[in-house]
């Protein structure tokens, strides 16, 4: 016959137990929702950062002294010498160590100036990607041909890698 | 029965303490490694943020501006295989491209950043300067013609932002003039002594800069001698030159903790001149071979240039006197191009 004390100190055993179980699902589901709200942030976070990275390059391109318009030493805003920016690609794609030192600017992007006015045209400056989500930004320029001393319409665009 | 009943409610007792801890415990360990994660979050932010700031301040020429500083202070450094760095707190990043010339640590409720550009004699890049309230900055002259011209140089140029005072020799030292300047409660000082030798033997400071973290520097119109005191309370000073070019150049002597920070960017800085020539040297090619510009006679000289990116390039590794070179070839290429603005021909630069 089985010992009626045992029973009793068994079912309290597993109420134990049980308030246990209970205890930890609602542990393991609160931390998966927190969790789960936290790597929403952190997605959200990764993106607010490629859109400033974008920024951050584009600003720099735009006042790097290598593509500037200048006239003695006077810098017109938002303005690439498209002779300077055609030398520049050319240089920043033969020559490795500049694409080394140029990678400290512009990091993991993709430079590309387009001309729309008056002769469409396309000048890639740079060029290093990685896989990953992609940041475009595109800035109205204008473009400046010494040789004629006009200038023409075009947009930089910068593809940043996240 | 009695003993069974007793070990029951001991065994719950006990049941009840070791879950207890463990989910204590459990809990516990969570709170400390999210603090740890917060911690390190607000960091990274904040170095971030101060990566986004430079970067627009250093292509903003000329402009001084005054921003808020995290409590825990930033830190800068470069070490002697010239990797360059600012932190805060346990998280550093690169200077990357930026050409960031500070003191090693600066805290307080705000930081001054001042941008530059550093004309050879055309724009190679732009020099960043940092400082702050908690900063002073004395530039000791004398009645030389070197000195006054470095002087008026400084005048003109630096910010108001910055804690600045022109004083003569006989003010810092207090073996002679019993009014000579002192401690107005800096934490740190930098004396800058324009063409004038420091003479550190025989100079006796204020004993108010005693706990004072003291740098100094010889500028000549040729070199900076940087100078760090061997201790504390010390009165000795190790010395250690650099040559220079430019006005962001005396002023990058002067805002460098010390000769590794500002030999570290000057080559950087070398290294960027050498591209940017290199840039318009290829630019003036298509001149040289352009019919219309050959019949106008434009006179296109690609010797100036192409000596400028030789001699960038020799410094972006070593930097030493020939540096000084850069002056005679900036001012022969700065004839160059206005003989070209004279003549109605596309400009250099």
């Amino acid at each position: 016959m089985p010992d009626p004390l045992l029973n009793r100190g068994q079912v309290k055993m597993f109420e134990t137990l049980a308030v246990l179980v209970v205890f930890f699902f609602f542990l393991i589901f609160g931390a998966s929702f927190y969790f789960k709200l936290q790597e929403n942030s952190l997605m959200r976070e990764l993106d607010k950062t490629g859109q400033l990275r974008a920024i951050q390059v584009s600003q720099k391109s735009l006042h790097l002294p290598e593509l500037d318009c200048s006239f003695v030493n006077v810098q017109r805003d938002n303005c690439f010498d498209i002779l300077k920016a055609q030398k520049f690609g050319a240089l920043v794609t033969a020559d490795e160590n500049a694409l080394i030192e140029y990678f400290k600017t512009f990091e993991y992007s993709t430079l590309t100036v387009y001309g729309v006015y008056p002769v469409p045209s396309t000048i890639v400056l740079y060029d290093r990607q990685r896989d990953g989500s992609v940041t475009v930004l595109q800035i109205p320029l204008l473009l400046y041909d010494a040789r004629q001393g006009d200038y023409g319409f075009g947009y930089l665009e910068v593809k940043a890698y996240g | 029965m009695a003993v069974r009943g007793q070990l029951e409610i001991q065994f719950n007792w006990i049941f009840i303490l070791v879950a207890g801890a463990v989910i204590l415990g459990f809990f516990f360990s969570i709170i400390v490694k999210q603090q740890n994660v917060s911690e390190q979050k607000l960091a990274i932010s904040l170095v971030n943020e101060l990566d986004a700031i430079t970067t627009g301040a250093s292509v903003a020429k000329g402009a001084a501006q005054r921003l808020d500083l995290p409590k825990a202070g930033i830190d800068f450094a470069c070490s002697s295989e010239c990797t360059c760095s600012f932190s805060i707190g346990k998280v550093s990043r690169d200077f990357k491209d930026k050409l960031l010339f500070a003191p090693k640590r600066i805290e307080g409720d705000d930081i001054v950043f001042w941008t530059l550009d550093w004309k050879i004699p055309f724009r190679a890049t732009n020099f960043l300067f940092a400082t702050n309230e908690r900063i002073k900055y004395f530039f000791v002259t004398d009645d030389s013609q070197e000195s006054q011209q470095l002087k008026a140089k400084v005048q003109a140029l630096i910010p108001e932002q910055v804690n600045a005072d022109f004083i003569t020799l006989a003010d810092v030292d207090c073996n002679t003039n019993p009014e000579c300047v002192r401690n107005e409660n800096y934490v740190q000082v930098k004396l800058v002594f324009l063409n004038i030798d420091p003479n550190f033997g025989g100079l006796q400071l204020h004993e108010s800069f005693s706990d004072t973290t003291i740098s100094a520097a010889l500028i000549t119109p040729d070199y900076v001698n940087f100078y760090k005191r061997k201790n504390l309370r010390s009165q000795e000073f190790d010395a250690a030159r650099a040559y220079y070019v430019g006005d962001a150049g005396l002023f990058a002597s002067i805002f460098a903790e010390d000769e590794q920070m500002f030999r570290c960017n000057l080559q950087e800085a070398s290294r960027k001149l050498g591209y940017v020539s290199k840039v318009l040297a290829d630019r003036m090619e298509v001149f040289r071979g352009d019919a219309e510009l050959i019949a106008q006679g434009c006179p296109y000289n690609p010797g100036t240039l192409d000596a400028i990116r030789t001699l960038a390039v020799s410094q972006a590794s070593a930097l030493n006197a020939d540096v000084l070179v850069l002056r005679d070839h900036a001012s022969t290429l700065n004839i160059e191009n206005e003989a070209l603005l004279r003549q109605s021909c596309p400009t250099l630069y």
